[in-house]
């Protein structure tokens, strides 16, 4: 034999050392090489920080958003499966709240309380919340949920493993799991385009203008002259999720 | 009292081995972590990338006005001036691509227009709202309004 045990762990030992710390080296240089750097030419993510209004007292309840966001993102059309829904609030005269959401509002609301005399009424659109502290992100166990540097919550579909575990943690409901790609699915903000200039599919097409999308980091957007015009609330503010969805026009009774 | 060698030998064998560990697990692990991981956070990179690549549907309205300016004038000073073209018609990207391949389908005013003017007691007052059983039932109300100039 020609190395002893010893000789040969003290070789093996030296390769396997320098081989490692060339590759974290490595590694290293093309982390610093990359970080920093845009994702495309024209998109900046480090001066973007996307941020979403919804006027409640303008909502009409037509569901063109989540008709929108269906065709847009590919989102099955059970009625189960929803990105973005419409919620019917009725608050009756003996202060019983009834809410419903019948397709998501995908085909419109029936005049369903015309008989009801209602002291409080209104839609409420929903959507990821897209919080600062999202429970989804912490619940991952894979780490294929994460929010980008511009405010996003995004899923990465390779990573995930279809166990719904953030499903069950958003306190929101906002997320499924997609029945043909088997992974864990929700808003994007229309992360593909609102990175290219264009509005997210369901603020496009809303006839009313009830829902807005700008940068929190530019003081001349859409979204901040929404936040300093009105007074804003957000959902669920005591789980200390910090969502950038603020609500124009929100009433005790929604959650 | 001195020690030799003999003494401290094992513990070096113990050293080799943790340090041959600790190698196999830097290697393991620049080998399995794919290489944009960590470029934005504790995730794929790629995946930030994948997810700005999905291909979209809609055009947005300024694609619109590049060839239909004449019905984009006319509604922009018209009661819905402030919808978008595609709330009506649809997703039209593909079309905005290839007007010739690609076509959308018109509209019929039975499946949209009472989606938002129909009556309805959550509806804000203010909003135009039509009774569609007594307001001319069963006509196209494209036959009396022009949905790009309404009223």
């Amino acid at each position: 034999m020609k190395y002893n045990r010893k000789e040969f762990l003290k070789i093996a030992g030296k390769f396997v050392l320098i081989g490692g710390f060339a590759k974290i080296l490595k590694a290293n240089k093309l982390f610093a090489a990359v970080a920093g750097k845009p994702v495309n030419k024209e998109y900046d993510i480090k001066s973007n920080l996307w941020g979403y209004g919804i006027d409640i007292s303008k909502c009409i309840g037509c569901g063109r958003c989540v008709d929108a966001c269906k065709k847009e993102n590919n989102v099955p059309k059970e009625p189960f499966f929803f990105r973005t829904w419409v919620e019917r609030y009725g608050i009756l005269e003996n202060g019983e709240v009834k809410v419903d959401s019948p397709n998501g509002g995908l085909n419109g609301f029936t005049d369903k309380y015309k008989d009801e005399k209602l002291v409080k009424k209104y839609f409420v659109p929903k959507i990821c919340n897209h919080c600062e502290h999202p429970p989804c992100v912490q619940v991952c166990p894979v780490g294929a949920t994460y929010t980008t540097p511009d405010g996003v919550t995004l899923v990465d579909r390779k990573y995930c493993i279809g166990c719904r575990y953030c499903i069950q943690a958003c306190p929101y409901g906002a997320r499924y799991l997609h029945p043909k790609l088997h992974v864990a699915d929700k808003c994007s903000l229309c992360y593909h385009r609102i990175t290219k200039g264009l509005l997210p599919a369901c603020v496009e097409v809303c006839p009313v203008k009830a829902r807005i999308v700008g940068n929190l980091k530019d003081p001349n957007s859409e979204i901040k002259k929404f936040l300093n015009a009105n007074d804003i609330q957000v959902l669920k503010p005591h789980l200390g999720t910090k969502p950038k969805i603020y609500y124009k026009g929100m009433d005790k009774e929604i959650f | 009292m001195k020690y030799s060698y003999k003494d401290y030998k094992h513990l070096l064998r113990l050293l080799a081995i943790f340090l041959l560990g600790v190698g196999v697990f830097l290697i393991a692990r620049a080998l399995f972590t794919p290489a944009s991981f960590g470029e934005f956070g504790h995730y794929r990179g790629d995946s930030l990338r994948e997810n700005m690549g999905f291909a979209a549907e809609y055009a947005g309205m300024a694609a619109c006005k590049k060839c239909h300016e004449a019905v984009y004038t006319k509604k922009s000073k018209s009661k819905h001036k402030g919808l978008s073209c595609e709330t009506c018609h649809g997703p039209a990207l593909r079309h905005s691509l290839e007007p010739k391949k690609e076509k959308i389908v018109k509209p019929g005013s039975k499946d949209l227009c009472h989606l938002c003017h129909s009556i309805n007691s959550v509806r804000r007052k203010d909003f135009p709202q039509v009774d569609f059983k007594k307001h001319n039932p069963g006509e196209d109300c494209l036959a009396c309004h022009d949905s790009h100039d309404p009223l």
